[in-house]
Formats: C-alpha cells, sequence, structure tokens
C-alpha cells in the first residue's frame, strides 16, 4: 500500500484490491473517507443502504462502519486498485479555519454514490501521481489538494459551504437495530459482521437480538431465508440458482442442505409438493 | 495475484440450452457474476422471458438468438453473433433411448447433428479468437454414459463419449494458450430431459441431482478439472467404467438399464 500522510495521519492511500468476498471499513475515531476504484465492481453496505461502487462512481462515507464487497464475488481473487482520501476534522479545522461544531447541517445518508466526472477524474489522477512520486507531496502541496477536494465535494453535494459539508460528515445517523437487521436479512451476513454494522460487541449483539427477536440470530435469519426461499420456489419462472441468488446463501450445495433441514424436502420436492 | 471471473473471460458469455435444466441454471449462475449473455435456444418466447429475467434480476444485457442446432442454418445463425465471446457453454443436447433395432435413424441422425456437429463447430468457430486474445472458456455438456458402456442408449452414449474426449483433448491443447476447457459429465439430473425419456429411474441405482448444483460444480470446475462429475456415486462410476471390462460393463449395463426401460421401446 502506497501513503501519503499529513501531520502523522494517512491522508491519501493506494493499494491493490485484494481477493476478498466482503471486507470490513471499521470506524477508526473520527474519520470520513472517499473511495475510488479504477477496475471492478463492488458493493458498499452501510447499515441500512448499500451502494455501487466502481469505475465511475466514487463513494462518499461518513465516519461509520461499512463493508466492501466484490459484486462477483464467488471465484474472485483480486481486481484493480483502490484510492482512498481520509478526512479528519481537526486537519481540516486548521485548513480553514474551521469550527465544525459552528454548523448544524445534517444530511441523511452514511454513504453516498458521487459520480466520477472529469472534475473528479482529474483529481483523482493527480493524487494517483502524488502517490506514486511522494517526493513530490510537500505539506503545501499536501494542504492544497485537501483544500481542492473539500471545495469540489461541497459543490457536489450541494452542501451550503465547505464548513457545512465537513461538519455533516461527522455526523453518523445510527439507524434502528431493527432496520438494520430487516434492511440486511438477505446479505448473507455473519454474525460478526452484523455486530459490526450495528456498532456493538458480538455478545452485546447477540443479547439484544434476543431480546428483539426472541431467537438467536442465526436461526432466525436462517428460517427467514428459508421462508422467502419457499414463497419464491412457487414462482415456476424462477430457477433454484436465481432463488439462492436473492435470498444470500452463499451456494447452492449450501442451500440444498439447509432448505431439506428445515422441511425434510429438497428445494425441488418442495417445488413439486 | 489471480483475476476475476469476469476478467477472465471477458464480457459476454454464449450458452447452448439457455431456457432449460443445467443450460438455464448456468445462465443465471454466469450472470451473477456479471457477465452479459447470449442464449441461444430453439424456442423464441421462452428465449425472450428467460432474458427478461436475467436482465432485471442481475443487470446484465442479454442477446437471444433462436436456433435449432441439429440444423447447419441454426449453427450458422449462432456462429454470425457479433459479440466477443469470451465463455462457451454447449448446454444443448438431446438423449435418445430404447432397442436400437426399433429407434428412427433420422432421430439418431439429429442427435449425432445436434450432441457432436454442433458442439464440434460452435467450438472450432470461437476457439480461434480466444487463442487470439489469450484467454476463453469452454465448458462443454457429456454425460456419465459418455464414460460408461450403456445398453439401449448406445448412440447417445457414443455422442457423449465424443464430447468428452473432445473436451478433454482441448482442455490440455488450450490450456497453455490461456484457454480453460472444461467437461461436465453430470450422472443423473433432474431435469426436463430426464422427465420425459420414459425411462424408471426407481428400478436404476441412482438419486437424481439438482441441475443448479451439477451447475455450480461445473462453473467450480472451470479452468481447474479436465473432467467434473458430479456426486460420489457418479465419480465412482466412472473410475470403474476404465477399470471394468467393456465386455462386462455390457452385461452389467443390459441386465440394468433393461429393466427399467419401458416395454415398448425394448
Amino acid at each position: 500500500m502506497k501513503t501519503i500522510k499529513y501531520n502523522g495521519r494517512v491522508v491519501f492511500q493506494k493499494q491493490d484490491i485484494p481477493s476478498f468476498k466482503r471486507m470490513p471499513r471499521v470506524f477508526v475515531d473520527s474519520e470520513a473517507c472517499f473511495a475510488f476504484v479504477t477496475n471492478g465492481d463492488f458493493n458498499v453496505r452501510e447499515q441500512t443502504e448499500s451502494v455501487s461502487l466502481n469505475k465511475n462512481c466514487g463513494v462518499l462515507a461518513k465516519c461509520t462502519n461499512y463493508f466492501y464487497e466484490n459484486t462477483s464475488y464467488h471465484n474472485d481473487d483480486g481486481v484493480g486498485e483502490a484510492i482512498g482520501i481520509l478526512l479528519y476534522p481537526e486537519i481540516f479545522q486548521s485548513l480553514f479555519n474551521f469550527d465544525i461544531s459552528q454548523s448544524n447541517y445534517r444530511v441523511d445518508y452514511n454513504i453516498m454514490q458521487v459520480e466520477v466526472d472529469r472534475l473528479l477524474e482529474n483529481y483523482r489522477d493527480s493524487i494517483s501521481i502524488l502517490l506514486d512520486s511522494p517526493e513530490l507531496a510537500d505539506d503545501l502541496l499536501i494542504e492544497s489538494k485537501l483544500r481542492e477536494f473539500v471545495i469540489l465535494m461541497a459543490k457536489r453535494t450541494n452542501a451550503p459551504s465547505e464548513l457545512d459539508f465537513l461538519a455533516s460528515m461527522f455526523k453518523p445517523n445510527f439507524a434502528k437495530f431493527e432496520d438494520i437487521i430487516q434492511s440486511n436479512l438477505y446479505a448473507d451476513l455473519s454474525v460478526n459482521e452484523l455486530a459490526a454494522l450495528c456498532h456493538m460487541s458480538v455478545s452485546t449483539f447477540k443479547r439484544k437480538f434476543k431480546e428483539v427477536y426472541s431467537e438467536p440470530p442465526m436461526k432466525y435469519i436462517t428460517k427467514l431465508k428459508i421462508n422467502k426461499a419457499k414463497v419464491l420456489l412457487k414462482d415456476n419462472n424462477l430457477r433454484i440458482s436465481d432463488i439462492v441468488f436473492e435470498t444470500g446463501f452463499e451456494s447452492i450445495s449450501t442451500f440444498n442442505r439447509t432448505f431439506k433441514g428445515q422441511t425434510g424436502l429438497s428445494p425441488s420436492e418442495f417445488r413439486l409438493a | 495475484m489471480g483475476i476475476s471471473f469476469k476478467e477472465k473471460y471477458g464480457d459476454w458469455a454464449l450458452i447452448t440450452g439457455a431456457t432449460s435444466g443445467i443450460g438455464a441454471e448456468m445462465a443465471s449462475q454466469i450472470a451473477a457474476k456479471g457477465l452479459n449473455i447470449v442464449l441461444v435456444a430453439r424456442r423464441e418466447k421462452e428465449l425472450e422471458e428467460h432474458a427478461a429475467l436475467l436482465v432485471e434480476r442481475y443487470g446484465i444485457k442479454t442477446m437471444i438468438v433462436s436456433a435449432d442446432l441439429a440444423t447447419t442454418e441454426g449453427v450458422e445463425k449462432v456462429k454470425h453473433v457479433k459479440q466477443e465471446i469470451g465463455l462457451l457453454v454447449l448446454a444443448a443436447g438431446v438423449e435418445i433411448n430404447g432397442s436400437f433395432a426399433k429407434t428412427s435413424l433420422a432421430k439418431e441422425l439429429q442427435m449425432v447433428q445436434l450432441n457432436v456437429t454442433s458442439v464440434l463447430q460452435l467450438t472450432h468457430h470461437f476457439t480461434p479468437a480466444m487463442v487470439e486474445r489469450k484467454r476463453g472458456g469452454i465448458l462443454m455438456v457429456s454425460s456419465l454414459s459418455g464414460h460408461m458402456v450403456s445398453p439401449y442408449f448406445s448412440n447417445y452414449a457414443g455422442t457423449k463419449a465424443y464430447v468428452l474426449q473432445l473436451g478433454a483433448s482441448l482442455h490440455g491443447e488450450l490450456k497453455p494458450k490461456g484457454i480453460d476447457v472444461t467437461v461436465l459429465s453430470p450422472g443423473l439430473t433432474s431435469t426436463p430431459m430426464t422427465a420425459d425419456n420414459g425411462i424408471d429411474w426407481s428400478k436404476l441405482p441412482m438419486v437424481a441431482k439438482d441441475p443448479a448444483e451439477v451447475a455450480e460444480m461445473a462453473i467450480n470446475g472451470l479452468g481447474k478439472k479436465a473432467v467434473v462429475v458430479p456426486g460420489k456415486r457418479n465419480r465412482m462410476a466412472a473410475i470403474l467404467s476404465g477399470i471394468i471390462s467393456h465386455q462386462k460393463q455390457a452385461t452389467m449395463g443390459e441386465s440394468m438399464i433393461g429393466k427399467a426401460m419401458p416395454k415398448n421401446k425394448m
């Protein structure tokens, strides 16, 4: 990974996208971020939303927990590279002489897809060059590039001012527990991943889940996935492959095994029954 | 560093027999990986329906070619596809069974045309461009009958043995040129083809496999294996077919399959 630091903190980074199906991006104190990718199709999954990320669309994310997902993940083992711009309130406060506590501006998203237009494309390329030749990147240049980013983004997001844009990036919206669970039922997330999305430890998450749904997480989620599959199986236009994709099982064989375990019938037997 | 399925095989896959059975399941699974698909089958209406479903569900592009691959015109129609095909899936096929003395020669020849000739023609047509690009994938569908001596399926077994030999040989030949060739040899699979063929499968020691699972194994095996045989029993049968003498297989096969054959076909 190549990085450029400013005041001891990484502000620009470039890395090869490694092999993954789902990669957590765990919130680090106050840090918002913008991501570009040069190749591949990804999904950025937040508490209740998910947006796609590819060479034409970057993603702006507030300081919250989210996941990068490889959309064509089955056999994937690595594609392209990613460029990240990391935003910290302290750095921008000093760059712009802002006090972000002065702004009450809020936005209702935690992640937003931003189309990479020519201006942003140029910006991305300039950062990429600096990352390849870090000797060029002195403090003055870094400062000016960070300022440029905030000005560009404030315009793109229609924020009233640069100050408001920055302030809004450090005010994450926390969704209701039930909304997070219901939004991710068919996403094939593990208990650890769901807990991370809820910003909870695994044990707190499990306790909370049991309080709300009176069942352990995986038992409840599997039950709902199978229920959905049962409904879809009665629609004869859908193939088993489509249903497995739709209900978020990791493979056809897992689906067949789980379905038979829960209902006593194989999916095709159930369809005919 | 490895590359993704889509990068490896390019933007477009062409799938024959794409509207039913194993071919249809492969179409969905390949669409889920983000490849655009040229669907080839006979019936236009089914093609349209299946293509619409793939577009809606997986957000890919599709093109349909309504063609009967048992005819030269049908094969020519597919050869006219302009898209750059990086993944060729040859899943169209028919089966004829019953006493050889009673089957129609016209139908047997049609089966040879579809199961053998069209597979040869389409593979031969799409391979050179893949070789030039130094990448591509070809997935052929043979059958366990292509491995084993199969009385009452004699000509069918012959056509599938051809596919097995063509594909496995090309696996070796095209590997150094960057092209993955894999042959899928399913045993009994619950598809329209086996549902309608009159055989009483319950009289045979076989458990039908789910076509979606069979398709998944084939796609996962692409490039890694020359031949994919789904199911432990089927793999055992494929191995035994290379060990037991043809004479023994012929006698055993006749007595087993003969029992499951409907009387009017004997």
